[in-house]
């Protein structure tokens, strides 16, 4: 590499360089990031209580209720639904407590003959502004490997989602700023429901791809 | 580089762990390991590009074995000392004083630190840059380039070769091959449809469409690159 930071070419020549990965190896990571968290405090680029905020924020603010708000109000209002596909960000902020500025994303619908299906193959970018934190199974190299070569067998066999094999699928490496979430069909049993009652029968896991809700199985 | 963190179409991991635990944090430790990647981008210190490449920079073997927000941490850490934001003799005692039960994490408020915060990392994230004219259109052939650079880069290794259709122009946008090395650099980005059949062989799923977000320089016009 020609532009490694100038501190890491100086340390090379030093005999008791310091190995970062070398230490990971041999240190539990809580008294890692607790040495992390005690340095930057006492520098002040980070607080007690902008640790405690941040956490909460993701464990009570941010998660697969948003984007479950704003497929419920789709199903429901046709011309909200051409909005959500054309401007996703912006229009989830119609329905949602969310910044439209924080990150950009793309909404894909499924339809009787398509089923999409999220991945990051290079580390895990998520639409987190509508879902929250991804799941642990999200993050896996069991997940990122197989999900752009053998999506069909993957969620047959792993989550138990069997895709008729006339169904074409539609697979989305998110490799860019741009985030990627499904729009799942409604469910039919759910028809007539009002918006507040639809938002229960919207999971996460649809909204990634790898369910695509009863009813929504038969290509 | 063609790193491990690069997994599309790799085989052999196995079972994915399905159902697991809630969309929050396992443990406290995962929410401050959050926290510093927070504190590393948002004083600017590091990008989200150098944050990545950081993690890329582990041993193989070693991603594969740790978990999570444990890779974050070595990541953040790398990144710390790399910019001498901490120093390792320091580093290297705390953790050992923290483990050992003998040291505590200090507590400090700093009101209206956390919104600085937040607006670096809004910052470090945007991705947006000033209007390029674009190569290619919508419904044009592509062929992505063969190149394995050094450094980090957002080209898959299970596209290159492969041929396939331009189906939306993004804009122009950051450059991450550049940024992760503290450049600047700004091409046009775009979503890029390849077959199934392309990117695995004949016994791949018939049905199966694969889309990438591909910035310009790392494709070329089909027909120039067929004839090569």
């Amino acid at each position: 590499m020609t532009d490694d930071s100038p501190a890491t070419t100086d340390t090379e020549s030093e005999p008791d360089e310091f190995d970062v990965d070398e230490h990971a190896r041999e240190h539990d990571p809580e008294a890692r990031v607790r040495a992390l968290q005690s340095l930057l405090i006492e520098q002040e680029l980070l607080s007690s209580d902008a640790v405690d905020d941040i956490i909460a924020t993701y464990e009570h603010e941010i998660g697969p209720k948003n984007g479950a708000r704003v497929v419920a109000r789709a199903w429901t209002d046709p011309d909200y639904r051409d909005r959500l596909l054309a401007e996703g960000m912006s229009a989830a902020a119609e329905v949602a407590d969310v910044d439209e500025d924080v990150v950009d994303i793309e909404v894909v619908a499924n339809a009787p003959d398509e089923h999409h299906l999220v991945v990051c193959t290079l580390c895990s970018c998520y639409p987190w502004a509508l879902l929250g934190l991804p799941p642990t199974w999200y993050k896996t190299p069991e997940y990122r490997s197989r999900a752009v070569k053998d999506p069909r067998g993957l969620l047959r066999e792993e989550f138990g989602t069997d895709l008729s094999d006339d169904l074409e699928i539609r697979v989305h490496d998110s490799t860019s700023e741009l985030r990627y979430m499904v729009l799942p069909q409604q469910p039919p049993e759910t028809e007539g429901m009002t918006e507040d009652e639809l938002v229960d029968h919207v999971t996460r896991d649809a909204m990634i791809g790898i369910d695509r809700l009863a009813g929504g199985q038969n290509g | 580089m063609n790193g491990i963190h690069d997994l599309g179409g790799m085989d052999g991991f196995g079972s994915v762990a399905y159902p697991d635990t809630p969309d929050t944090f396992d443990h406290r430790w995962e929410g401050e390991a959050y926290a510093a990647f927070v504190a590393t981008l948002g004083n600017e210190i590091a990008s989200i590009d150098e944050f990545r490449h950081s993690i890329e920079r582990m041993p193989p073997a070693q991603y594969l074995d740790s978990s999570y927000y444990d890779r974050w941490t070595t990541a953040i850490t790398r990144l710390l000392l790399e910019n001498d934001v901490i120093d390792p003799e320091t580093f290297v005692e705390r953790t050992a004083a923290l483990e050992a039960g003998e040291a505590t994490v200090p507590e400090r408020e700093v009101p209206g630190l956390l919104s600085e915060l937040a607006a670096g990392v809004a910052a470090s994230y945007e991705s947006d840059a000033p209007a390029e004219s674009s190569t290619f259109a919508v419904g044009d052939a592509v062929v992505v380039r063969n190149d394995h650079p050094d450094g980090h880069t957002r080209c898959p290794r299970y596209a290159r070769r492969a041929r396939g259709e331009i189906v939306a122009d993004r804009g122009a946008h950051v450059l991450p091959d550049a940024r992760a090395h503290g450049e600047s650099a700004a091409e046009p980005l775009y979503q890029v449809a390849f077959d199934g059949r392309e990117l695995w062989g004949s016994d791949a799923d018939g049905d199966l469409e694969v889309t990438i977000d591909l910035w310009e320089s790392y494709l070329d016009p089909a027909e120039e690159a067929t004839d090569d």
